[in-house]
């Protein structure tokens, strides 16, 4: 059946759109805002007269490139390509301003590809395995998981611990504006009606780090690169594959967050950076252009958008509202998700798999060969740059709902981020809260009306107690660790 | 006076008006149903404390400098703080959005385009004026031929499109 399958996926025309797939996913990831979800929800109407096999391999295609796409923008100006690259700013844009723009790339393009291929792997191998657990995750599980995403906050909050918390605590708020997800009933609304539908992501993330930069770039005048060097591709290939154990925690983050539903794109990348630094043995070494806190976002990014797939392909269920697109995109060629996808459908579902590794390939390849020449941006003259990046902006907030109302956000976010940024303040606290808040409070109240009342019901799982554990041990293991590293040192004098 | 200025501290404002929005927030969970006001009036006044401690933070941080004269105030060490830059970013941000509803998104594009590097100090208009077009070229064909993207058209564009559709 496999072989069957890459026959399928290697015929003249899967290629032709493969490719056409990824160049298309390049130049709309690169655009600040837009990511997958625009990409694949542009292309979709392009597909109705195509066989069902060529329809999702480039879906695929241009949802993998979008997905690597976005982290072109968020290494080179510092602007996120999209909810799932906010993380690959942190390190890469640091990397670019010291002349290693080139280098960057090359570890975006490498780890996306290694991200990919976990992602791959775990969605034809392990996937049975991954449904199982996800299958026994209840609201007391989820909540569990969301709290522990929360528990980062002190870690990304960069010193200023109550500060970076309060600022969690107001995202959440802003995720709370709009319809209840229990009573149906509007909350902070203030009359208006834009408020209904609450806050929109995109225009949020791209006014906290797309226009903030703007602001900031345009204060400090010259090019974003401080050395007229954009550095070797192919160093960052090196770099990436020297760090094993970096890609395995970004892959296993990102695959576990793609699998829940609603935990995807937008966490991912920011957790796994988190875990990274706890991880790292020079914590203090990442936000200054630390390779690794490049590499973990990246694997996770591309790891968690095949993740997504996993529930979409096996149960039916979509991960997140790119996945729904698939699952769309599948109904109407005439494909059944779900348990009996792989009996019901012939050699169809291996073309499909096949073409997603396929996918991973051309954009790997075409990013090798093309990062060079988006590297070659950090030297031009930020004056130049600023009003690209402005007018990219408000296109990309604008282009996801039609509604201008959304670049208004973007320019009120912009602001809130220039001066937090002024001012040393972690923007990304506000925004890791933002994009929590919603699956934290629904499975919270879900979770009270399962246990009766009880916030006992938190801890009545093997699941849940092992998730509140380790966020405990996340929490206060670095303080024990210290410590303990004191007694000793006392000990020993 | 140097107490008074202290009040002045743009740390110290951040995190006011931050507070003053998380108190409209509990205030307005008030009227909400228990089940839907429980988790945002949970979250707001813990925020409040976290502020209320980040400005007692700052504050001290603040009179230990004012008492001691030896250390180099903040502001002496921080950059000159001269520069009008970022109002002028986001006075043009501002203009750009509210031109849209007159003059229509590719208008506004074009005019900011070429309006805002030279702002910024760039000087070499030709090459200026060369991507500017190129750019709003660009967008259009991709936007509006390509992906078949709807853009605001303004004002004048719905003027225009009326004129149009009498000729």
């Amino acid at each position: 059946m496999w072989y069957e399958g890459f026959a399928i996926a290697l015929e003249s025309h899967n290629l032709m759109y493969l490719l056409l797939g990824t160049i298309i996913g390049l130049v709309v990831g690169a655009m600040p805002g837009l990511g997958p979800l625009f990409g694949v929800g542009l292309m979709l109407p392009f597909t109705f007269g195509m066989p069902a096999a060529t329809a999702i391999i480039f879906l695929a295609s241009v949802h993998a490139a979008t997905a690597y796409g976005d982290s072109i923008a968020s290494i080179l100006i510092n602007t996120p390509g999209g909810v799932g690259s906010v993380a690959s700013c942190w390190d890469g844009y640091p990397l670019a301003q010291q002349g290693k723009a080139g280098m960057a790339l090359g570890i975006s393009t490498t780890s996306s590809f290694i991200g990919g291929l976990i992602g791959w792997v775990s969605l034809v191998v392990i996937s049975p395995l991954l449904i199982l657990v996800a299958l026994k995750m209840g609201p007391p599980e989820y909540f569990m998981v969301a709290f522990m995403a929360l528990s980062l906050l002190a870690m990304a909050s960069a010193g200023k611990v109550a500060a970076g918390l309060a600022l969690g605590g107001i995202g959440l708020l802003l995720a709370f504006i709009g319809t209840d997800p229990i009573t149906a009933s509007s909350r902070f609304t203030f009359g208006t009606d834009y408020l209904e539908d609450g806050l929109p992501l995109v225009p949020v993330a791209v006014g906290l780090f797309a226009l903030s930069q703007a602001i900031v770039l345009a204060e400090q005048g010259g090019t974003i690169a401080q050395i007229r060097s954009i550095g070797s591709i192919w160093q960052g290939f090196g770099e990436t594959l020297r760090r094993p154990f970096t890609i395995m925690r970004g892959g296993i983050v990102g695959i576990l967050l793609g699998v829940m539903p609603a935990l995807g794109l937008s966490s991912a990348n920011i957790v796994a950076y988190l875990v990274e630094k706890r991880a790292s043995k020079n914590p203090e070494t990442f936000g200054h252009g630390n390779p690794a806190g490049l590499v973990a976002p990246e694997v996770a990014k591309n790891s968690c958008i095949l993740g997504d797939l996993i529930p979409t392909f096996t149960l039916g269920i979509p991960g997140s509202s790119t996945t729904a697109l698939f699952l769309a995109a599948m109904t109407m060629h005439g494909l059944q998700p779900g348990v009996n996808f792989f009996k019901a459908s012939g050699p169809l579902p291996y073309a499909i798999f096949s073409g997603i590794l396929l996918a991973q390939i051309t954009f790997f390849v075409l990013g090798l060969f093309f990062a060079r020449y988006f590297a070659m941006t950090v030297l031009a003259p930020n004056a130049f740059i600023v009003p690209m990046i402005v007018f990219l902006s408000f296109i990309g907030s604008f282009a996801m709902r039609s509604r201008i109302e959304d670049v208004l956000v973007t320019i009120i976010f912009g602001f809130l981020g220039y001066i937090l940024s002024k001012k040393d303040y972690p923007a990304i606290c506000l925004l890791l809260g933002f994009v929590l808040g919603d699956i934290t409070e629904a499975n919270f109240h879900r979770s009270i009306l399962i246990g009766r009342g009880s916030y006992l019901v938190f801890l009545s799982t093997t699941i849940s107690i092992v998730l509140f554990t380790l966020t405990l041990l996340a929490l206060i293991g670095p303080y024990l660790v210290s410590l303990g590293k004191k007694a000793l040192a006392k000990e020993r004098k | 006076m140097k107490g008074y200025r202290h009040l002045l501290d743009l740390d110290i404002i951040l995190m006011v008006i931050l507070g003053a929005f998380c108190t409209a927030f509990l205030i307005e969970t008030y009227s909400f149903n228990p089940t839907a006001a429980l988790f945002p009036r949970l979250v707001s006044i813990i925020s409040l404390i976290l502020i209320l401690w980040t400005i007692t933070g700052r504050c001290w941080i603040l009179v230990r400098k004012t008492q001691d004269v030896s250390q180099p105030s903040e502001e002496v060490s921080a950059r000159p703080e001269g520069s009008m830059v970022w109002y002028i970013s986001l006075v043009t941000m501002v203009s750009y959005y509210l031109l849209t509803y007159i003059l229509g998104f590719t208008l506004v594009t074009f005019i900011y385009l070429l309006a805002l590097p030279p702002f910024l100090g760039y000087k070499k208009y030709k090459i200026v004026f060369i991507t500017g077009i190129l750019w709003t070229a660009g967008f259009v064909y991709v936007f509006k031929y390509i992906l078949y993207a709807r853009v605001p058209e303004g004002l004048t564009g719905i003027f225009f499109r009326w004129l149009t559709s009498r000729l």
